[in-house]
């Protein structure tokens, strides 16, 4: 929206300098986008009258025109267009900036003295384009009124000016500020200056005009919308002399970038400026005639639209109409989309003698929906669907009236139709000064809250005690409703920045600090200290990558509109889109560690209703290593060992009944190669998994040959991390170091032979540690493996002798023997 | 030869030989060799074809036959080991490299190969340092920290925030939403009602959470960022509170004072919105891009909570009142560390994460 200042002076003053008032405009309403200087353009520009218009000698396109400007005489070459001598027409000598080509931003074309077919031309006429007044671009802009040749254009037509510009999507809630009076309301309440309000916008009365007592032209208004149009006024006008507008009123359209069209549309347009309120006029003699089932005086019905009806709107485009689509429609077909725009058919042109005016007031929903079924957003109806005041129809009728009678020669040729059964009237709102001071926590006066908002135009009375005031509160503030509604009022008039910050009292009871969130910090620390780096990666992922993984998507959360196919749905688990990640970096990192900690929306059940309840969401960590499945598996155990969890291990997926596996693990498992996948399991708990991903995915997505990794429900891990690792007394006693060397059957897993050793010690307690240095199988003999262990014994509570030592070694060898078959080599 | 591994209606050897290697190879040869010896551009199918021409004239259309019935063949048992089912269930193709996954290391290998950590420190990305940073303040101020939902339903993200269906103002917010009308979060918000009905006052809460607006993203829009939601219910709670309570936070995170203002907005939920913006700190509120030239910083949307929201959340605003913000915290570290392409954030480039350590 854009605002002229030099209209708001004609209400209030404007103190402030642009900048400030920006700055006050931004903390007492909303953000001021910019102030424009908009007379700027025009400097250097003065007024000629055309005094000689002739064929050019050498073309018949083009005209040599003999101006007045002032004290000398310019001859100018332009373009065959209608003018006549007598036109007044603003003239740029040579060295003058053309107004259009400074808009980009730009330095500007200046006009230079040229010879155009040996006719010598000394400057410019330009078009309204060129003066960047209106698009017209077929004709010399011509100007209107007393204004005499050599003056400066910019003073005498009021383009010196400053436009303010504030965001349409801003102020949802207040539809009196989409207006010249309204904001100069607002501009005097915050800068505390005096506001001239216009007398007959509030009391229509006083412009009332006078309706004939013959109705020359009646005509049939009916409103089968009542629910969704409140209020709908019209009048018939004859004798209408369709022309420009003067050049005053189309100057001030052009400053708000509506561009003039014609004397009955600009007013229209002019007062929706002005108050707010649209209005529209139908040409009354195509609704006549364009109407073929009409029997009798002409109508109007404000009505719904039909299954199947069309219109053609102004700027020519064919919309739909719905049964929720409040249309204007003659006896039978929509002549305008109430709200939004009129139809092509009745538009006013310059054949139009006769017109129905009218006004009305919409569901601001409504006209809201209407605007985004149909595409058609414009200036009307960003005002109606802020929710407009129907009060103010009536005076906007008759203002139009007046204007068009003294603009547009028009009578009065019927009477002043007006439905209206609700009428809505000023609300009442009683408030508690005391509790706004302490809503707001400011000790402000009961007479400078009673100032402020007199200001606004709330009229205040004081109830059974000086601190309760009684606000009528004006129907065109639809907003206030309830008193922490005048707390803003009164606040953003008193200015927010001179609140006092203070900080709340409170008991120094301590803040609890959920586990969760604990755990998930710790686990970070852990990876960042072992080299592993951490991603945000997008909660949307798409079937293509899910494709590549060897998974799919089905039954996964979709979304019903994505920015894209491949952000279509809300990952189900973390590692495809981790995976996605690793190429890029590789290149440049060959042996990385990449994790993320984030929520899942893993894949909906068949049982499942979300809009009943809504789906479990978990927390998951996965973490992705360029090189071998040991790698992974290194991180994994070094995760463990760092947050204290001893009873962890890996277990094949065949060594496990399948209902045991839940149905994340077992939706991912096709992403890894199936004979170098385990299960993590802790406690009695299946909480992840960990593998090599399939060769499948390594060539699709361009892995590394051995890339690896492992996610985790955290959600059932949790349960397993100690707050704090359990302490164990450190012996005094000397460390033994014994290495085995021990051959198996090569299908022996190495948990089995530890397990084993372990086993062997479960009473004696004297193995401190256990550590592998080699495992080594035969080129030879291809069924047997060697795993050779280094095992640290230690008494806890006395020096371990000899003895000890071999007790401890055969109970070791004998149960390795039994439990796993192996046998000691040395 | 098992018959099984016979081509059928083949009365070529040459070609029914490179059908019985193909079917011992299956079983130990890793998919890329196995395509690469049969497959390929020299490869054994190819070699049969060419061989086309070594044959009498009216063999060659039976030839050729088999040989393409070999080919497809081949591809056929290629192609469903590659599927999902055959991986996951025969795994033959891939036995041959099973490993011990309980084991510390693969066998044979040598020392300097065992796996190792890697050496150089890893890192933490800005998001979790800044919301750490962000979380230790609001906890040491006595906020309690909760983690917001991804999913959410209409009625936590919007109606019980006094937006009811059909609100104009719905529109502030791009919403995407799921086939069961389900919403990725557009506001930390949607977890307030679920605050309200389940904690008692005083009600001192921040929440953490990813949101998701339909956007396009670039240089400086995401559809993707980052709030800390903070909640503040009980008798006697002010406006001066709020702006005492985000100011204090402010300096602390910033380690001195920052100068802040205050604009008016307007936020369904809050009466009256309001929003929170600190100075510029990347230009020194001098006017740079990052501020669109003003030097202020639009932080934090705020405000006291409405009357509505509290009724809705089962408090009565007439005893109780409190106020509520959604600090955007990923600004907070665009802010802080100067990244000048908010897609850094997600783009999971190792160049920029590696930076953070």
């Amino acid at each position: 929206m854009k605002v002229s200042l030099n209209w708001i002076k004609e209400f209030t003053k404007i103190t402030l300098p642009p900048k400030e008032l920006k700055d006050v405009i931004s903390v007492s309403l909303t953000e001021a986008e910019n102030i424009e200087n908009f007379g700027e353009k025009y400097s250097g520009i003065i007024v000629a009258k055309v005094l000689e218009v002739q064929k050019h000698p050498k073309s018949d396109g083009l005209l040599v025109l003999k101006l007045d400007v002032g004290d000398l005489t310019k001859t100018v070459v332009i373009q065959v267009c209608p003018v006549k001598v007598g036109d007044k027409v603003p003239y740029l000598k040579p060295g003058t900036v053309i107004p259009e080509s400074v808009l980009a931003g730009g330095k500007g074309i200046k006009v230079e003295k040229t010879k155009i077919k040996e006719v010598e031309s000394e400057g410019m006429i330009p078009s309204g384009r060129e003066m960047a007044l209106n698009y017209d671009h077929t004709t010399v802009y011509t100007v209107s009124g007393e204004l005499k040749p050599g003056e400066d254009i910019s003073q005498s037509l009021d383009l010196v000016d400053q436009i303010l510009e504030i965001k349409n999507k801003s102020l949802t809630n207040r539809p009196d500020t989409f207006s010249i009076i309204g904001m100069a309301r607002e501009l005097a309440a915050m800068q505390r200056e005096k506001f001239q309000d216009i007398d007959w916008l509030g009391k229509p009365e006083l412009i009332k005009p006078e309706v004939p007592n013959e109705e020359r032209l009646p005509i049939k208004v009916v409103n089968n919308a009542k629910a969704l149009c409140r209020r709908y006024i019209a009048v018939v006008l004859d004798d209408i002399k369709i022309q420009d507008s003067p050049s005053w009123m189309q100057i001030r359209l052009s400053k708000h970038g509506i561009h003039p069209v014609n004397n009955i549309v600009d007013i229209t347009n002019y007062l929706m400026l002005l108050t707010g309120q649209p209005s529209h006029a139908f040409d009354y003699d195509t609704i006549k005639s364009k109407d073929t089932v009409l029997k009798g005086d002409v109508t109007i019905n404000v009505r719904l639209g039909k299954p199947g009806e069309k219109i053609t709107t102004i700027d020519e485009q064919v919309k739909d109409l719905y049964d929720d689509t409040v249309v204007i429609a003659d006896s039978s077909n929509p002549i305008g989309i109430a709200g939004v725009m009129g139809g092509k058919d009745t538009e006013i042109s310059d054949l139009t003698t006769r017109v129905i005016f009218q006004v009305e007031n919409l569901d601001m929903y409504n006209v809201r929906k209407t605007s985004m079924k149909t595409g058609l957003m414009t200036d009307a109806v960003t005002r109606f669907s802020k929710g407009l005041d129907p009060n103010r129809c009536e005076s906007v009728l008759y203002k139009g009236i007046q204007m068009m009678q003294e603009l547009c020669n028009a009578k009065i040729a019927s009477k002043i139709y007006d439905y209206y059964e609700e009428k809505i009237e000023s609300r009442f709102l009683t408030v508690s000064t005391d509790k706004i001071r302490k809503r707001l926590g400011v000790e402000i006066k009961n007479d400078e809250i009673k100032d402020i908002l007199e200001r606004l135009g709330i009229t205040v009375k004081t109830g059974s005690n000086e601190d309760e005031f009684i606000l009528e509160i004006p129907t065109y503030r639809p907003d206030l409703r309830i008193p922490q509604d005048i707390d803003e009022e009164v606040i953003r008039i008193y200015g927010y920045n001179k609140i006092v910050p203070k900080l709340p009292m409170r008991s120094i009871a301590p803040v609890t600090v959920d586990r969760e969130p604990e755990n998930r910090k710790r686990i970070r620390r852990v990876f960042k200290s072992i080299g592993a780096n951490e991603l945000f990666i997008y909660s949307f992922t798409g079937p293509d990558l899910y494709n590549m993984c060897n998974l799919t998507l089905n039954n996964c959360h979709q979304l019903k509109n994505p920015l894209s196919p491949a952000l279509s749905y809300m990952k189900p688990v973390l590692l495809p889109s981790i995976l996605e990640k690793i190429p890029q970096n590789v290149k440049t990192k060959p042996e990385l560690a990449c994790f993320e900690i984030d929520i899942i929306n893993p894949m909906k059940s068949a049982d499942e209703d979300v809009k009943v309840n809504l789906p479990a969401e978990y927390w998951h960590l996965g973490l992705v290593h360029s090189l071998s499945y040991y790698h992974a598996k290194l991180y994994l155990d070094t995760l463990m060992n760092n947050l204290g969890v001893l009873d962890y291990n890996l277990i094949l997926p065949s060594n496990i009944s399948k209902d045991k596996v839940m149905d994340w693990i077992k939706f991912e498992m096709p992403l890894f190669n199936a004979s170098r996948t385990g299960l993590i399991k802790v406690a009695d708990q299946i909480i992840g998994l960990i593998g090599e991903i399939n060769p499948f995915t390594i060539s699709k997505l361009g892995l590394p040959a051995h890339t690896s990794g492992f996610e985790i429900r955290l959600d059932d891990f949790d349960f397993a991390i100690p707050d704090i690792p359990r302490y164990k007394n450190p012996s005094k006693y000397p460390e033994v170091i014994h290495d085995f060397s021990l051959v198996t059957d090569v299908d022996v897993p190495y948990d089995a032979i530890v397990d084993a050793i372990k086993f062997a010690d479960s009473d004696s307690k004297l193995i401190s540690d256990i550590s592998c240095i080699d495992i080594y199988q035969d080129n030879k003999n291809k069924n047997n493996k060697k795993t050779t262990l280094r095992i640290s014994f230690q008494g806890e509570n006395k020096t371990l002798k000899d003895d000890d030592i071999e007790a401890i070694r055969s109970d070791i060898l004998k149960s390795v023997k039994k439990r796993v078959g192996g046998v000691l080599v040395s | 030869m098992p018959s099984k591994n016979k081509l059928p209606d083949n009365p070529f050897p040459e070609v029914e030989a490179v059908y019985e290697s193909f079917s011992e190879d299956i079983l130990n040869l890793d998919y890329d060799e196995i395509k690469h010896k049969y497959l390929g551009k020299k490869g054994l199918v190819i070699d049969l074809l060419c061989r086309i021409k070594e044959k009498q004239n009216k063999e060659k259309p039976l030839y050729g036959k088999a040989v393409n019935s070999l080919k497809n063949a081949i591809e056929q048992k290629i192609n469903t080991l590659r599927g999902k089912e055959n991986l996951q269930q025969t795994g033959k193709m891939l036995t041959k490299d099973a490993i011990d996954i309980t084991a510390p290391f693969d066998v044979n290998i040598p020392l300097q190969d065992k796996p190792k950590l890697i050496s150089q420190p890893g890192s933490l990305h800005p998001i979790t340092e800044i919301g750490e940073k962000a979380l230790r303040i609001f906890e040491s101020m006595g906020f309690h920290v909760t983690y917001s939902r991804r999913l959410d339903n209409d009625y936590n993200v919007f109606e019980a925030l006094n937006l009811p269906p059909e609100h104009p103002a719905r529109d502030m917010w791009d919403t995407f939403w799921t086939q069961d009308d389900l919403i990725p979060i557009t506001h930390t918000s949607a977890m307030q009602n679920r605050i309200l009905t389940t904690k008692k006052v005083p009600i001192r809460e921040v929440i953490v959470g990813r949101c998701m607006r339909n956007e396009a993203t670039d240089a400086s829009h995401e559809h993707t960022f980052y709030q800390v939601e903070g909640m503040y219910v009980d008798k006697g709670i002010t406006l001066a509170h709020l702006i005492g309570t985000l100011s204090a936070f402010m300096n602390e995170f910033y380690g001195r004072d920052v100068k802040y203002r205050i604009q008016p907005s307007y936020f369904p939920f809050v009466e009256p919105g309001l929003e929170f913006l600190i100075e510029c700190l990347t230009c020194g509120q001098k006017g740079c891009p990052f501020c669109g030239y003003s030097g202020w910083v639009e932080l934090v949307p705020c405000g006291p909570i409405h009357p509505n929201v509290l009724r809705e959340g089962g408090y009565d605003p007439e005893t109780y009142t409190g106020f509520a913000w959604g600090l955007g915290y990923d600004r907070l570290v665009i802010l802080q560390s100067h990244i000048n392409d908010i897609r850094h954030i997600h783009s999971g480039d190792l160049k920029f994460l590696e930076q953070f350590k």
